[in-house]
């Protein structure tokens, strides 16, 4: 286990501040102490699932995808959390903090709210492309699509609802559509929208 | 590592400007998110990892531990019937049992005073030289005669007859008599039972009929037995065998053996299952139906068939031959 650590952090190294800013960008609208959860269960599931890493050169597009995983499961999570209490059964110490909680920056703030608007693949697919460096190819990979089109198409289209948001144009129900400040919701709440106005434009 | 450029391009609606525009703001808001700069908090992440997963291993074990406990204890009693078993079957195997065993004989016999030619034909027998010889003159109403006695520790009684008829051989040679040596032994319960059992196995390839009758004799001999074997082999390649034990029917003490051939792929497995006379009685007044049954259980095998034992009744006397000697193993 400490020889699986030992070999997962020197991989990780080069990679770490990207990881990071990929895990805070996807947890945008999420408070820092929920960011660093994704980024906890990602680095223990990392070393726990390290025997499965057959190249070491392809270790960054392994992190990124169980990064990628984690964030989907948390979403998850964070539903069932209004509910439920979910407790850290393990026990284990506290990760350090490693985003900053007093952050005022206009640019990150407003494209986090933009980026909360968005389905959790779209805004995965988005940021891969964008702060992961990754091709069309490895995020067809990372998101376990089957074509290349499909993920060609899903930035295309995220691309464009992420202009919209930016610049205040019409929503999918035809309203102006504001992006909220307040927001710290999941992505359950947009996909609640996006069917509320999916369902209004079909009656 | 981008394989194609998804930023946009001016469209035909005349948004141009505002398009331009926005994604221009989007690459700047993109850029913020990109300028952050987390390497600093490395060295914390990394510290934390190392004691993260000592705890998560040592958790692992408690838990290991924990659900062993719990499973001895919701199955102790599964857990202790084995156990006590096994206990009371190494007990019961470990308990000493105490045989009587011939550990050796005295012959003794007698010979004509001054006969020197005789006294040289006794010196000259092989056996006589591990022998404990007394030599002691008697005088039998005025016959004069030179007792001999020979103690032969560790003798079987196939060797001591062998020895008796050495000595038949010889003429002038009287009163030739045999005195076992009878002591109680201790020993525990599972090497008793191997004591009145034996295995002789035998890797027959490429031997002759010859050569393996040699080795099957001599590793009998070994166990106390003399046997008169012969191997015949058939047209089809396959050994028959003949197998002649008179020494058995005499033995006070007889034994079980079982002789293992392996020849090549025809393995061959003789067993021969000795009854002590005290046996022989309880087939007395039993009809021949019964008589083979209780064979049939003796020997353990149900399959032998009626003319296979074959029984002969001389007088209150009961003789079983049992002709299924040979037992194809493949």
């Amino acid at each position: 286990m400490a020889r699986d650590t030992q070999k997962f952090l020197e991989l990780l190294k080069p990679h770490y501040n990207d990881a990071l800013k990929y895990s805070r960008a996807l947890c945008a609208n999420w408070s820092a102490d929920d960011a660093e959860d994704v980024l906890q269960d990602s680095f223990l599931k990392g070393i726990e699932n390290l025997e499965s890493l057959r190249d070491d050169s392809k270790f960054r597009s392994w992190f990124f995808k169980i990064v990628t995983r984690e964030f989907y499961s948390s979403v998850r999570k964070h539903f069932w959390k209004r509910f439920l209490p979910i407790e850290n059964y393990m026990n284990l110490p506290e990760m350090p903090e490693v985003y900053d909680r007093m952050e005022q920056n206009e640019n990150k703030a407003m494209i986090g709210r933009a980026l909360a608007k968005l389905s959790v693949k779209e805004r995965a697919a988005i940021l891969l492309f964008e702060i992961g460096g990754f091709s069309i190819e490895e995020i067809k990979d990372v998101q376990n699509e089957k074509s290349i089109s499909a993920v060609k198409s899903r930035l295309s289209r995220t691309r464009e609802k992420l202009k919209k948001y930016i610049t205040g144009s019409n929503g999918p129900n035809g309203k102006k559509f504001s992006v909220r400040t307040d927001t710290n919701e999941g992505d359950l709440t947009n996909e609640t929208i996006r069917l509320i106005a999916e369902a209004e434009r079909n009656r | 590592m981008k394989q194609s450029d998804l930023s946009p391009k001016p469209n035909a609606t005349g948004n141009t400007g505002a398009d331009s525009q926005s994604a221009e703001k989007l690459e700047r808001y993109f850029t913020a998110l990109k300028s952050a700069d987390y390497s600093d908090s490395f060295p914390k992440v990394e510290s934390w990892l190392y004691k993260t997963n000592t705890q998560i291993e040592n958790q692992k074990k408690e838990r290991k531990l924990k659900k062993m406990k719990q499973y001895f204890l919701a199955n102790k009693l599964r857990l202790a019937y084995p156990i006590i078993f096994l206990a009371i079957l190494i007990a019961a195997c470990s308990m000493p049992v105490t045989q009587t065993e011939t550990v050796g004989h005295m012959v003794t016999w007698a010979t004509p005073t001054g006969n020197t030619q005789l006294q040289e034909q006794i010196k000259n027998l092989d056996w006589i030289r591990g022998a404990q010889l007394s030599i002691s003159d008697n005088n039998d109403n005025g016959k004069l005669e030179t007792l001999y006695s020979a103690l032969l520790p560790g003798s079987t009684e196939a060797q001591i007859e062998t020895y008796k008829k050495d000595l038949e051989r010889i003429k002038d040679i009287t009163s030739i008599k045999v005195y076992p040596f009878q002591d109680n032994v201790k020993r525990p319960l599972y090497a008793a039972a191997l004591n009145t059992f034996f295995r002789v196995n035998v890797d027959a390839h490429g031997m002759s009929d010859e050569d393996l009758k040699k080795e099957v004799e001599r590793q009998l001999r070994e166990q106390g037995v003399n046997s008169n074997i012969n191997f015949t082999t058939g047209p089809d390649g396959k050994r028959n065998i003949q197998m002649q034990i008179p020494d058995l029917k005499n033995s006070k003490d007889p034994k079980d053996f079982e002789v293992n051939i392996n020849d090549g792929n025809n393995d061959q497995t003789l067993k021969v299952i000795t009854k002590k006379p005290t046996d022989v009685n309880k087939y007395k007044g039993k009809s021949d139906a019964e008589i083979r049954s209780m064979v049939r259980s003796d020997l353990g095998n149900q399959n032998l068939k009626d003319n296979e034992i074959i029984i002969t009744h001389e007088g209150d006397e009961v003789k079983i031959k049992v002709e299924v000697e040979k037992q194809d193993v493949k």
